[in-house]
């Protein structure tokens, strides 16, 4: 505020001379009716002094209420506030000079959002439609705002450590196969659509909870975390997923909101992100369970779980179907041997034994690898006939056996990647 | 209203826990042909247990509704 009244006290003590002298001649009588100028007139004189006067003037303050007009054109409120009081700008960006801005603003991830902190350059402007004052644009700071957003997000972390929630979500539990997901996004966003796809692609049993919620914007921050409290309460969530695109780092900011770290923080579920932004994590993607770049990553990392599960699952199966044909084989001449031995022995003991042995040899086609097969499943042997369990165990060049329902695969490999 | 876990779904960690502990039974080479039946039974219990929910079910989608005060 001082500032702003030290700015007006000198331009009233530098005020040209066509404004001054009129004040001066008038000892108490006011100006002459002759000197009137027409309104347009006035402000056009008014326009032309503020430019002279606040030529490259810095300011910086909050942005508050942000309008995207049709035109291209942005209004936005620059705001101070100091203790109760509040001091406002109406600041207009026009269309051209947000086109000029973009590569700067688009190199360092800001742009113009309601919460964050900007230093611009303005100069002040009378509209003639309405004569209110208002601000034009002209340039942006980048370093202003992003030092402003880390400084931001230190504090708040240095908060959510001092509470003992910065590490609270990681020590959830995550159930070893997590099939209830609470999904946390814009419904019909891209973001969403890749989850799904991914999620659809595994051929796994998901049982999806969606929470349609806004992820960027006024109230972004409040719906997301309102949607993790509430997925939470659901029995059969086993996990909640915050998923969104990818964004300008202002863009992101929702992500950085202290209430929405707190929310993800003590969510009673783990928390996973996929927020989309590849070089920066957000405080959300800090206090989560598990942070992934993107809604695909997160999608695959959940279902690695249950991959792994499924993986355990198969090799006991395959041990059991093992072990049991050879128990099976000495338990055959353990009765074979009592034939031969024990000719006193009733025949209908040899049935029963026999009839055991037929029931373990139909238990037995539960394991079966030829029944998963024909669902698609497959196994992968090297030329040692040892299972491939993981591409670590594959070189360049290494030959694979593949079983399929109906036969085996043999192949050389040109090249392996991970998940 | 938040759906009850049925009981086939609860139990995938017990499930893998216990189907080790019985191939490691089934390990021993003096197993008893009418104990092997009986663990065998078990075990292809279980292996059903993890398999068909996981590997067979659609992938099922609902839409949430935040609650008035919340959103």
């Amino acid at each position: 505020m001082r500032n702003i009244n030290n700015h007006r006290d000198r331009n009233l003590m530098q005020m040209p001379s066509q404004f001054r002298d009129r004040d001066e001649d008038t000892d108490g009588r006011g100006s002459s009716a002759d000197d009137a100028r027409s309104v347009s007139e006035l402000i056009a004189d008014i326009n032309q002094v503020l430019a002279r006067e606040f030529r490259d003037v810095w300011v910086y303050g909050e942005v508050g209420k942000v309008t995207n007009a049709a035109s291209g054109h942005c209004y936005f409120d620059l705001i101070e506030e100091d203790g109760g009081e509040k001091s406002v700008l109406a600041v207009k960006l026009f269309r051209g000079v947000r086109q000029s801005l973009g590569p700067k603003m688009k190199q360092h991830g800001v742009d113009i959002v309601s919460g964050i902190k900007v230093r611009i350059r303005v100069t002040p402007d009378v509209f003639a439609t309405n004569g209110s004052l208002g601000f034009k644009m002209s340039d942006l700071d980048p370093r202003f705002t992003l030092g402003d957003l880390a400084a931001k997000r230190e504090e708040i972390v240095t908060r959510l450590k001092r509470d003992g929630l910065y590490d609270r979500n990681k020590r959830t539990r995550l159930p070893m196969v997590p099939l209830g997901i609470g999904l946390v996004t814009s419904k019909g966003s891209a973001a969403h659509a890749d989850f799904m796809k991914t999620l659809e692609q595994s051929g796994i049993g998901f049982r999806v909870s969606l929470c349609d919620v806004r992820v960027q914007g006024d109230g972004a921050a409040a719906s997301v975390a309102a949607a993790i409290g509430h997925l939470a309460t659901f029995d059969d969530v086993d996990l909640v997923a915050v998923i969104r695109g990818g964004g300008s780092k202002t863009d992101l900011a929702a992500f950085d909101d202290e209430a929405l770290a707190r929310a993800a923080a003590t969510c009673a579920k783990p928390v996973f992100t996929g927020i989309g932004h590849e070089v920066d994590t957000s405080i959300v993607d800090e206090v989560a369970f598990s942070w992934n770049k993107t809604p695909t990553a997160c999608a695959i990392a959940i279902i690695d779980m249950v991959n792994d599960f499924v993986m355990r699952v198969e090799t006991a199966a395959q041990r059991m179907a093992t072990l049991v044909l050879k128990a099976l084989a000495t338990a055959e001449r353990r009765v074979a041997d009592a034939v031969g031995q024990l000719r006193t022995l009733r025949t209908s003991s040899l049935n029963g034994a026999k009839s055991r042995i037929d029931l373990l040899e139909s238990e037995l086609r539960g394991f079966d690898p030829v029944v998963l097969m024909r669902r698609g499943w497959s196994i992968t042997y090297d030329k040692d006939g040892r299972v491939m369990k993981s591409v670590k165990q594959v070189k360049k060049g290494s030959e694979l056996s593949t079983r399929l329902a109906d036969g085996t695969v043999f192949s050389t490999t040109t090249e392996t990647h991970n998940n | 209203m938040p759906r009850k876990k049925d009981a086939t779904e609860t139990g995938y960690e017990e499930a893998v826990i216990e189907l080790e502990e019985i191939l490691a039974e089934l390990s021993d080479d003096d197993i008893d042909v009418d104990h092997l039946a009986e663990r065998v039974k078990r075990a292809t219990e279980l292996v059903k247990i993890c398999r068909d929910r996981i590997a067979a079910a659609r992938l099922e989608v609902k839409d949430i509704e935040l609650p008035e005060e919340s959103g």
